[in-house]
Protein backbone atom coordinates (compact mmCIF):
# COMPACT_ATOMS: atom_id res chain seq x y z
CA UNK A 1 0.00 0.00 0.00
CA UNK A 2 1.65 3.43 -0.78
CA UNK A 3 1.01 6.75 1.43
CA UNK A 4 -1.54 8.05 -1.69
CA UNK A 5 -3.54 4.36 -1.40
CA UNK A 6 -4.35 4.86 2.56
CA UNK A 7 -8.62 4.91 2.33
CA UNK A 8 -10.18 8.31 3.86
CA UNK A 9 -13.21 6.96 3.10
CA UNK A 10 -17.22 7.00 5.12
CA UNK A 11 -15.62 9.58 8.23
CA UNK A 12 -19.03 10.21 8.95
CA UNK A 13 -20.44 6.49 9.20
CA UNK A 14 -20.20 6.56 12.88
CA UNK A 15 -21.37 9.11 15.40
CA UNK A 16 -17.44 9.76 16.54
CA UNK A 17 -14.85 10.14 13.92
CA UNK A 18 -11.81 7.96 14.97
CA UNK A 19 -8.44 7.51 13.12
CA UNK A 20 -6.76 4.56 12.77
CA UNK A 21 -2.95 4.37 12.32
CA UNK A 22 -1.94 2.53 9.08
CA UNK A 23 1.70 1.58 7.46
CA UNK A 24 2.25 2.45 4.09
CA UNK A 25 5.20 2.89 1.57
CA UNK A 26 6.60 6.04 0.65
CA UNK A 27 7.92 7.20 -3.07
CA UNK A 28 10.91 5.70 -1.76
CA UNK A 29 9.48 2.56 -0.73
CA UNK A 30 10.22 3.06 3.01
CA UNK A 31 7.40 2.40 5.46
CA UNK A 32 5.84 5.39 7.27
CA UNK A 33 2.93 6.05 8.89
CA UNK A 34 -0.43 7.37 7.87
CA UNK A 35 -3.47 8.32 9.81
CA UNK A 36 -6.67 6.63 8.48
CA UNK A 37 -10.35 7.88 8.95
CA UNK A 38 -11.81 4.95 7.76
CA UNK A 39 -12.06 2.73 4.53
CA UNK A 40 -15.52 1.15 2.97
CA UNK A 41 -15.18 -2.40 3.30
CA UNK A 42 -14.38 -1.69 7.37
CA UNK A 43 -17.32 0.10 7.61
CA UNK A 44 -19.34 -2.37 6.04
CA UNK A 45 -18.39 -5.77 8.16
CA UNK A 46 -18.41 -3.19 11.66
CA UNK A 47 -21.99 -2.01 10.06
CA UNK A 48 -22.68 -5.61 9.73
CA UNK A 49 -21.39 -6.66 13.00
CA UNK A 50 -23.83 -3.82 14.87
CA UNK A 51 -26.67 -4.53 13.19
CA UNK A 52 -26.15 -8.65 14.50
CA UNK A 53 -26.34 -7.11 17.73
CA UNK A 54 -28.99 -4.56 17.05
CA UNK A 55 -31.09 -7.60 15.36
CA UNK A 56 -30.69 -9.51 18.62
CA UNK A 57 -31.29 -6.04 20.95
CA UNK A 58 -34.80 -5.95 18.70
CA UNK A 59 -35.79 -9.39 19.11
CA UNK A 60 -35.16 -9.00 22.96
CA UNK A 61 -37.27 -5.84 23.15
CA UNK A 62 -40.57 -7.80 21.47
CA UNK A 63 -40.72 -9.99 23.81
CA UNK A 64 -40.30 -7.73 26.57
CA UNK A 65 -43.37 -5.87 24.81
CA UNK A 66 -45.22 -8.94 24.62
CA UNK A 67 -44.60 -10.00 28.84
CA UNK A 68 -42.43 -12.86 28.06
CA UNK A 69 -39.32 -11.39 29.78
CA UNK A 70 -38.19 -8.28 31.79
CA UNK A 71 -36.87 -5.33 30.79
CA UNK A 72 -33.24 -6.37 32.41
CA UNK A 73 -33.06 -8.95 29.19
CA UNK A 74 -33.98 -6.15 27.07
CA UNK A 75 -30.46 -3.77 28.90
CA UNK A 76 -28.62 -6.85 28.81
CA UNK A 77 -29.22 -7.63 25.17
CA UNK A 78 -28.35 -3.99 24.25
CA UNK A 79 -25.02 -3.99 25.96
CA UNK A 80 -24.37 -7.25 24.23
CA UNK A 81 -24.19 -9.29 27.68
CA UNK A 82 -25.45 -12.52 28.37
CA UNK A 83 -26.39 -13.97 31.68
CA UNK A 84 -22.81 -15.21 33.14
CA UNK A 85 -20.90 -11.63 32.28
CA UNK A 86 -24.46 -10.07 34.31
CA UNK A 87 -23.48 -12.08 36.65
CA UNK A 88 -20.17 -11.37 36.53
CA UNK A 89 -20.51 -7.51 36.94
CA UNK A 90 -23.41 -7.60 39.61
CA UNK A 91 -21.73 -10.62 42.00
CA UNK A 92 -24.98 -12.46 41.74
CA UNK A 93 -25.04 -15.91 40.27
CA UNK A 94 -26.08 -16.57 37.28
CA UNK A 95 -29.04 -18.61 38.10
CA UNK A 96 -30.63 -15.78 39.67
CA UNK A 97 -30.08 -13.19 36.83
CA UNK A 98 -31.85 -15.83 34.19
CA UNK A 99 -34.67 -15.42 37.59
CA UNK A 100 -34.52 -12.58 36.61
CA UNK A 101 -35.10 -12.03 33.43
CA UNK A 102 -38.45 -13.15 34.43
CA UNK A 103 -40.93 -10.64 34.35
CA UNK A 104 -42.60 -11.88 37.32
CA UNK A 105 -39.24 -12.27 39.48
CA UNK A 106 -38.14 -9.55 38.44
CA UNK A 107 -40.75 -7.28 39.87
CA UNK A 108 -40.64 -8.64 43.38
CA UNK A 109 -36.76 -7.88 43.23
CA UNK A 110 -35.46 -5.23 46.06
CA UNK A 111 -34.37 -1.90 45.24
CA UNK A 112 -31.10 -2.68 46.39
CA UNK A 113 -31.07 -5.57 43.72
CA UNK A 114 -32.09 -3.04 40.98
CA UNK A 115 -29.76 -0.23 41.63
CA UNK A 116 -26.75 -2.95 41.02
CA UNK A 117 -28.25 -3.64 38.02
CA UNK A 118 -28.55 0.26 37.12
CA UNK A 119 -24.73 0.63 38.41
CA UNK A 120 -23.73 -1.86 35.90
CA UNK A 121 -25.31 -0.22 32.79
CA UNK A 122 -24.35 3.27 33.87
CA UNK A 123 -27.97 4.40 34.56
CA UNK A 124 -28.82 6.90 37.38
CA UNK A 125 -31.73 6.30 38.48
CA UNK A 126 -33.50 2.44 38.74
CA UNK A 127 -36.42 4.35 37.11
CA UNK A 128 -34.19 3.53 33.73
CA UNK A 129 -33.91 0.53 34.34
CA UNK A 130 -37.92 -0.57 34.61
CA UNK A 131 -37.94 1.41 30.96
CA UNK A 132 -37.40 0.06 27.72
CA UNK A 133 -36.35 1.82 24.55
CA UNK A 134 -39.61 2.70 22.22
CA UNK A 135 -38.57 1.43 18.69
CA UNK A 136 -37.86 3.62 15.85
CA UNK B 1 1.91 14.02 39.97
CA UNK B 2 2.89 13.78 36.48
CA UNK B 3 5.20 11.62 34.80
CA UNK B 4 7.76 12.71 32.20
CA UNK B 5 6.05 10.27 29.96
CA UNK B 6 6.24 10.82 25.68
CA UNK B 7 2.78 9.44 24.51
CA UNK B 8 3.06 8.55 21.15
CA UNK B 9 0.31 6.93 19.18
CA UNK B 10 0.89 3.08 17.64
CA UNK B 11 -1.38 0.92 15.22
CA UNK B 12 -1.74 -2.33 17.74
CA UNK B 13 -2.11 -1.51 21.75
CA UNK B 14 0.30 -4.06 22.42
CA UNK B 15 3.21 -3.39 20.56
CA UNK B 16 2.26 0.21 21.11
CA UNK B 17 2.65 0.24 24.64
CA UNK B 18 5.95 -1.87 24.76
CA UNK B 19 7.43 0.77 22.94
CA UNK B 20 6.35 3.32 24.82
CA UNK B 21 7.77 1.96 27.77
CA UNK B 22 11.02 1.37 26.67
CA UNK B 23 11.24 4.66 25.38
CA UNK B 24 10.81 5.87 28.95
CA UNK B 25 13.75 4.10 29.65
CA UNK B 26 16.01 4.88 27.25
CA UNK B 27 15.33 2.15 24.39
CA UNK B 28 14.27 3.49 21.43
CA UNK B 29 12.34 0.97 19.40
CA UNK B 30 9.95 1.37 16.91
CA UNK B 31 6.64 -0.11 16.77
CA UNK B 32 7.40 -2.36 14.07
CA UNK B 33 10.85 -3.04 15.67
CA UNK B 34 8.64 -4.55 18.75
CA UNK B 35 6.36 -6.35 17.14
CA UNK B 36 8.92 -8.37 14.71
CA UNK B 37 11.19 -9.68 17.39
CA UNK B 38 7.82 -10.56 19.91
CA UNK B 39 6.55 -12.41 16.94
CA UNK B 40 3.50 -10.94 16.56
CA UNK B 41 3.03 -12.16 13.38
CA UNK B 42 0.57 -14.92 13.31
CA UNK B 43 -2.58 -16.75 12.06
CA UNK B 44 -5.12 -19.16 12.65
CA UNK B 45 -8.77 -20.28 11.80
CA UNK B 46 -10.65 -22.58 14.67
CA UNK B 47 -13.62 -23.66 13.41
CA UNK B 48 -14.63 -25.70 16.24
CA UNK B 49 -14.56 -22.65 18.52
CA UNK B 50 -17.04 -20.10 18.55
CA UNK B 51 -16.38 -17.23 20.25
CA UNK B 52 -19.34 -14.13 19.81
CA UNK B 53 -21.35 -16.41 17.66
CA UNK B 54 -18.45 -16.65 14.79
CA UNK B 55 -15.24 -19.30 14.53
CA UNK B 56 -12.01 -17.80 15.28
CA UNK B 57 -9.91 -15.93 13.32
CA UNK B 58 -6.85 -14.66 14.45
CA UNK B 59 -4.03 -12.37 12.95
CA UNK B 60 -1.91 -12.27 16.18
CA UNK B 61 -0.81 -14.51 19.06
CA UNK B 62 -2.84 -14.73 22.11
CA UNK B 63 -2.64 -11.19 23.96
CA UNK B 64 0.56 -10.93 25.94
CA UNK B 65 2.52 -13.15 24.15
CA UNK B 66 4.29 -10.26 22.15
CA UNK B 67 4.84 -8.50 25.50
CA UNK B 68 6.58 -11.30 27.01
CA UNK B 69 8.59 -12.82 23.95
CA UNK B 70 10.03 -8.89 23.38
CA UNK B 71 10.84 -8.04 26.36
CA UNK B 72 12.69 -11.68 27.52
CA UNK B 73 14.48 -11.31 24.23
CA UNK B 74 16.26 -7.68 24.83
CA UNK B 75 16.58 -8.88 28.54
CA UNK B 76 14.29 -6.34 30.18
CA UNK B 77 13.23 -7.65 33.17
CA UNK B 78 9.01 -6.66 34.11
CA UNK B 79 6.96 -7.10 36.91
CA UNK B 80 3.26 -8.63 36.34
CA UNK B 81 0.75 -8.30 39.30
CA UNK B 82 -2.60 -9.28 39.48
CA UNK B 83 -5.01 -8.45 42.55
CA UNK B 84 -7.57 -10.25 43.87
CA UNK B 85 -8.85 -7.13 46.13
CA UNK B 86 -9.75 -4.16 43.78
CA UNK B 87 -8.94 -1.34 46.23
CA UNK B 88 -5.62 -3.25 46.54
CA UNK B 89 -5.45 -2.92 43.10
CA UNK B 90 -5.62 1.02 43.14
CA UNK B 91 -3.47 1.30 45.92
CA UNK B 92 -0.65 -0.27 43.97
CA UNK B 93 -1.12 1.67 40.70
CA UNK B 94 -1.04 5.14 43.34
CA UNK B 95 1.95 3.87 45.03
CA UNK B 96 3.65 3.18 41.45
CA UNK B 97 2.64 6.08 39.83
CA UNK B 98 3.92 8.44 43.16
CA UNK B 99 7.53 6.70 42.43
CA UNK B 100 7.32 7.48 39.49
CA UNK B 101 6.79 4.35 37.37
CA UNK B 102 4.88 4.31 34.12
CA UNK B 103 2.70 1.05 34.71
CA UNK B 104 0.91 -0.43 32.19
CA UNK B 105 -2.19 -2.07 33.00
CA UNK B 106 -4.64 -4.55 31.12
CA UNK B 107 -8.13 -3.46 30.60
CA UNK B 108 -11.13 -4.58 29.03
CA UNK B 109 -12.70 -1.97 26.43
CA UNK B 110 -16.32 -2.01 27.15
CA UNK B 111 -16.68 0.70 29.72
CA UNK B 112 -13.86 2.62 28.50
CA UNK B 113 -15.13 6.35 28.24
CA UNK B 114 -13.02 7.67 25.69
CA UNK B 115 -13.59 4.47 23.66
CA UNK B 116 -15.12 5.30 20.38
CA UNK B 117 -18.33 3.73 20.65
CA UNK B 118 -18.56 1.94 17.17
CA UNK B 119 -15.21 -0.55 18.62
CA UNK B 120 -16.80 -0.85 21.87
CA UNK B 121 -17.20 -4.83 22.52
CA UNK B 122 -16.62 -6.98 25.37
CA UNK B 123 -12.97 -7.06 24.83
CA UNK B 124 -11.25 -7.91 27.67
CA UNK B 125 -7.32 -7.42 26.37
CA UNK B 126 -6.56 -3.97 25.56
CA UNK B 127 -3.19 -2.12 26.80
CA UNK B 128 -2.90 1.15 28.83
CA UNK B 129 -0.15 3.22 30.55
CA UNK B 130 -1.07 4.96 33.38
CA UNK B 131 1.31 8.10 33.88
CA UNK B 132 0.73 10.55 36.46
CA UNK B 133 -2.64 11.46 38.48
CA UNK B 134 -4.22 15.13 38.77
CA UNK B 135 -6.75 16.19 40.38
CA UNK B 136 -8.13 12.63 41.10
CA UNK B 137 -7.68 12.11 37.84
CA UNK B 138 -5.21 9.48 36.08
CA UNK B 139 -3.51 10.06 33.16
CA UNK B 140 -3.32 7.76 30.70
CA UNK B 141 -1.47 6.91 27.54
CA UNK B 142 -3.43 4.84 25.26
CA UNK B 143 -1.68 3.69 22.27
CA UNK B 144 -4.17 3.92 19.75
CA UNK B 145 -5.60 7.03 20.87
CA UNK B 146 -4.51 10.45 19.30
CA UNK B 147 -2.81 11.85 22.28
CA UNK B 148 -3.09 10.85 26.19
CA UNK B 149 -6.51 11.09 27.89
CA UNK B 150 -7.62 11.13 31.57
CA UNK B 151 -9.49 8.12 33.76
CA UNK B 152 -11.28 8.74 36.83
CA UNK B 153 -11.01 6.31 39.49
CA UNK B 154 -14.30 4.83 39.44
CA UNK B 155 -13.71 4.30 35.58
CA UNK B 156 -10.45 2.83 35.69
CA UNK B 157 -11.71 0.36 38.41
CA UNK B 158 -14.65 -0.64 36.42
CA UNK B 159 -12.58 -1.57 33.33
CA UNK B 160 -9.56 -3.45 35.58
CA UNK B 161 -12.52 -5.41 36.59
CA UNK B 162 -13.99 -6.05 33.25
CA UNK B 163 -15.79 -9.62 33.33
CA UNK B 164 -16.53 -12.18 30.93
CA UNK B 165 -13.92 -13.95 28.78
CA UNK B 166 -10.05 -13.70 29.74
CA UNK B 167 -10.52 -10.99 32.61
CA UNK B 168 -8.02 -9.23 33.00
CA UNK B 169 -7.92 -9.01 37.14
CA UNK B 170 -6.67 -5.77 37.75
CA UNK B 171 -3.63 -6.85 35.96
CA UNK B 172 -0.85 -4.77 36.22
CA UNK B 173 2.91 -4.44 34.64
CA UNK B 174 6.20 -2.50 34.88
CA UNK B 175 9.60 -2.43 33.63
CA UNK B 176 12.02 -3.30 36.76
CA UNK B 177 15.31 -3.47 35.35
CA UNK B 178 16.90 -2.57 31.79
CA UNK B 179 20.12 -4.35 30.47
CA UNK B 180 23.23 -2.11 29.82
CA UNK B 181 23.67 -3.44 26.72
CA UNK B 182 21.14 -5.11 24.53
CA UNK B 183 22.04 -7.74 21.47
CA UNK B 184 19.04 -6.58 18.90
CA UNK B 185 20.72 -8.79 16.55
CA UNK B 186 19.90 -12.08 18.25
CA UNK B 187 16.78 -10.47 19.14
CA UNK B 188 15.38 -10.06 15.59
CA UNK B 189 16.97 -13.28 14.45
CA UNK B 190 15.02 -15.08 17.40
CA UNK B 191 11.63 -13.31 16.54
CA UNK B 192 12.05 -14.50 13.49
CA UNK B 193 12.81 -17.81 13.62
CA UNK B 194 9.74 -18.23 16.20
CA UNK B 195 7.62 -16.64 13.48
CA UNK B 196 8.96 -18.52 10.46
CA UNK B 197 7.96 -21.79 12.93
CA UNK B 198 4.44 -20.31 13.45
CA UNK B 199 3.62 -19.65 10.02
CA UNK B 200 4.99 -22.72 8.06
CA UNK B 201 6.69 -25.18 10.39
CA UNK B 202 3.82 -26.26 12.98
CA UNK B 203 1.72 -29.21 12.01
CA UNK B 204 -1.78 -29.27 11.41
CA UNK B 205 -4.03 -27.52 9.28
CA UNK B 206 -5.05 -24.68 11.58
CA UNK B 207 -2.34 -22.56 12.61
CA UNK B 208 -0.21 -20.58 9.97
CA UNK B 209 -0.27 -20.51 5.62
CA UNK B 210 -1.86 -24.14 6.32
CA UNK B 211 -4.41 -22.35 8.17
CA UNK B 212 -4.86 -19.91 5.84
CA UNK B 213 -5.28 -22.88 2.77
CA UNK B 214 -7.66 -24.50 4.62
CA UNK B 215 -10.01 -21.38 5.46
CA UNK B 216 -9.97 -20.49 2.00
CA UNK B 217 -11.39 -23.97 0.66
CA UNK B 218 -13.74 -24.26 3.72
CA UNK B 219 -14.98 -20.54 2.77
CA UNK B 220 -16.07 -21.73 -0.76
CA UNK B 221 -18.74 -23.91 1.09
CA UNK B 222 -19.77 -21.51 3.65
CA UNK B 223 -23.27 -20.58 1.86
CA UNK B 224 -24.89 -23.87 1.53
CA UNK B 225 -23.51 -24.78 4.99
CA UNK B 226 -24.54 -21.96 7.04
CA UNK B 227 -26.82 -19.87 4.08
CA UNK B 228 -26.09 -16.38 2.85
CA UNK B 229 -26.94 -14.19 6.12
CA UNK B 230 -24.66 -16.21 8.53
CA UNK B 231 -21.94 -16.75 5.80
CA UNK B 232 -21.41 -13.12 4.85
CA UNK B 233 -21.18 -12.21 8.80
CA UNK B 234 -18.57 -14.72 9.34
CA UNK B 235 -16.59 -13.40 6.41
CA UNK B 236 -17.06 -10.01 7.92
CA UNK B 237 -15.44 -11.17 11.23
CA UNK B 238 -12.50 -12.30 8.94
CA UNK B 239 -12.39 -8.25 7.64
CA UNK B 240 -12.91 -7.43 11.73
CA UNK B 241 -10.07 -9.11 12.99
CA UNK B 242 -8.03 -7.84 9.52
CA UNK B 243 -8.74 -4.37 9.42
CA UNK B 244 -10.42 -3.53 13.14
CA UNK B 245 -8.30 -1.27 14.89
CA UNK B 246 -4.52 -2.15 15.40
CA UNK B 247 -3.15 -4.00 12.73
CA UNK B 248 -1.98 -1.59 10.98
CA UNK B 249 -3.66 -2.79 8.06
CA UNK B 250 -4.32 -6.46 6.47
CA UNK B 251 -4.24 -7.99 9.60
CA UNK B 252 -0.56 -6.86 10.37
CA UNK B 253 1.27 -7.61 7.17
CA UNK B 254 2.68 -4.12 7.05
CA UNK B 255 3.25 -3.68 10.15
CA UNK B 256 5.53 -6.98 9.49
CA UNK B 257 7.04 -5.75 6.19
CA UNK B 258 7.96 -2.60 7.54
CA UNK B 259 9.83 -4.61 10.53
CA UNK B 260 12.02 -6.61 7.84
CA UNK B 261 12.97 -3.09 6.25
CA UNK B 262 14.18 -1.99 9.10
CA UNK B 263 15.85 -5.44 9.94
CA UNK B 264 17.33 -5.32 6.79
CA UNK B 265 18.86 -2.16 7.48
CA UNK B 266 20.21 -3.07 11.08
CA UNK B 267 21.53 -6.57 10.38
CA UNK B 268 22.67 -5.75 6.68
CA UNK B 269 21.10 -8.05 4.92
CA UNK B 270 20.01 -7.54 1.69
CA UNK B 271 17.21 -10.28 1.10
CA UNK B 272 15.00 -9.31 4.09
CA UNK B 273 14.53 -6.17 1.50
CA UNK B 274 13.34 -8.02 -1.00
CA UNK B 275 11.22 -10.29 1.31
CA UNK B 276 9.58 -6.36 2.54
CA UNK B 277 8.66 -5.69 -0.71
CA UNK B 278 6.95 -9.42 -1.41
CA UNK B 279 5.05 -9.05 2.11
CA UNK B 280 3.89 -5.71 1.36
CA UNK B 281 2.45 -7.30 -2.02
CA UNK B 282 0.47 -10.31 0.02
CA UNK B 283 -0.71 -7.32 1.97
CA UNK B 284 -2.39 -6.01 -0.85
CA UNK B 285 -4.18 -9.32 -1.62
CA UNK B 286 -5.40 -9.40 1.86
CA UNK B 287 -6.46 -6.01 1.06
CA UNK B 288 -8.52 -7.29 -2.05
CA UNK B 289 -9.82 -10.09 0.05
CA UNK B 290 -11.39 -7.40 2.04
CA UNK B 291 -12.73 -5.45 -0.63
CA UNK B 292 -14.59 -8.93 -2.06
CA UNK B 293 -15.69 -9.73 1.47
CA UNK B 294 -17.15 -6.01 2.19
CA UNK B 295 -18.89 -6.77 -1.23
CA UNK B 296 -20.41 -10.51 -0.01
CA UNK B 297 -21.24 -8.59 3.04
CA UNK B 298 -23.82 -6.14 1.39
CA UNK B 299 -24.75 -8.58 -0.39
CA UNK B 300 -24.19 -7.42 -3.64
CA UNK B 301 -23.00 -10.57 -5.22
CA UNK B 302 -23.58 -13.68 -6.05
CA UNK B 303 -22.61 -16.92 -3.84
CA UNK B 304 -20.32 -18.32 -6.57
CA UNK B 305 -17.93 -15.88 -6.23
CA UNK B 306 -17.66 -16.86 -2.77
CA UNK B 307 -15.20 -19.24 -4.95
CA UNK B 308 -13.12 -16.53 -5.82
CA UNK B 309 -12.93 -14.97 -2.38
CA UNK B 310 -11.77 -18.34 -0.91
CA UNK B 311 -9.42 -18.00 -4.02
CA UNK B 312 -8.09 -15.26 -2.80
CA UNK B 313 -6.77 -16.76 0.90
CA UNK B 314 -5.43 -19.90 -1.01
CA UNK B 315 -3.37 -17.42 -3.38
CA UNK B 316 -1.97 -15.41 -0.08
CA UNK B 317 -1.00 -18.50 1.37
CA UNK B 318 0.87 -19.76 -1.24
CA UNK B 319 2.85 -16.67 -1.08
CA UNK B 320 3.70 -15.97 2.32
CA UNK B 321 4.75 -20.12 2.36
CA UNK B 322 7.43 -18.91 0.10
CA UNK B 323 7.92 -15.94 2.38
CA UNK B 324 8.73 -17.74 5.43
CA UNK B 325 10.34 -19.92 3.96
CA UNK B 326 13.22 -17.80 2.53
CA UNK B 327 13.09 -15.96 5.68
CA UNK B 328 13.69 -19.58 7.73
CA UNK B 329 16.86 -19.70 5.52
CA UNK B 330 17.72 -15.89 6.16
CA UNK B 331 17.83 -16.42 9.48
CA UNK B 332 19.68 -19.64 9.36
CA UNK B 333 22.57 -18.26 7.49
CA UNK B 334 23.07 -15.42 9.65
CA UNK B 335 22.89 -17.19 12.81
CA UNK B 336 26.34 -19.19 11.47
Amino acid sequence: MKIDEVPQEDAEAFEKEFKVLQYAVDDNGRFTTVKSVGWNPKTVVMQNAWDFENEKAEIARQLVLRGKKSPLYYHARKNMMNSSLLAGYTGFCRISVLLHFNPKVFRRLSQNKLQKYAAVFGFESVEQLLKIDSGE
Amino acid sequence: MKIDFKHQMAAHCENGVIANLLRFYGIELSEAMVFGIGSGIFFTYLPFIKMGDAPVFAFRPLPGYIFNKATKSLGVTIHTEKFRNPARAMESLDRNLEKGIPTGMVVGVFFLPYFPPQYRFHFNAHNIVAFGKEDGRYLISDPVMEGPETLGYDELLKVRYAKGIAQPKGKMYYITNVPDKIDIREAILNGMKRSVLYMVRLPGPVIGVTGMKYLGTHLKRWPEKYGDKKAARYLGQIVRMQEEIGTGGAGFRFLYAAFLQEAAQLLQIEALDSLSVKMTATGDKWRDFAVAAGRLCKGREQTESYEKTGDILIEIAAEEKEIFQTLGEIVRKAKK
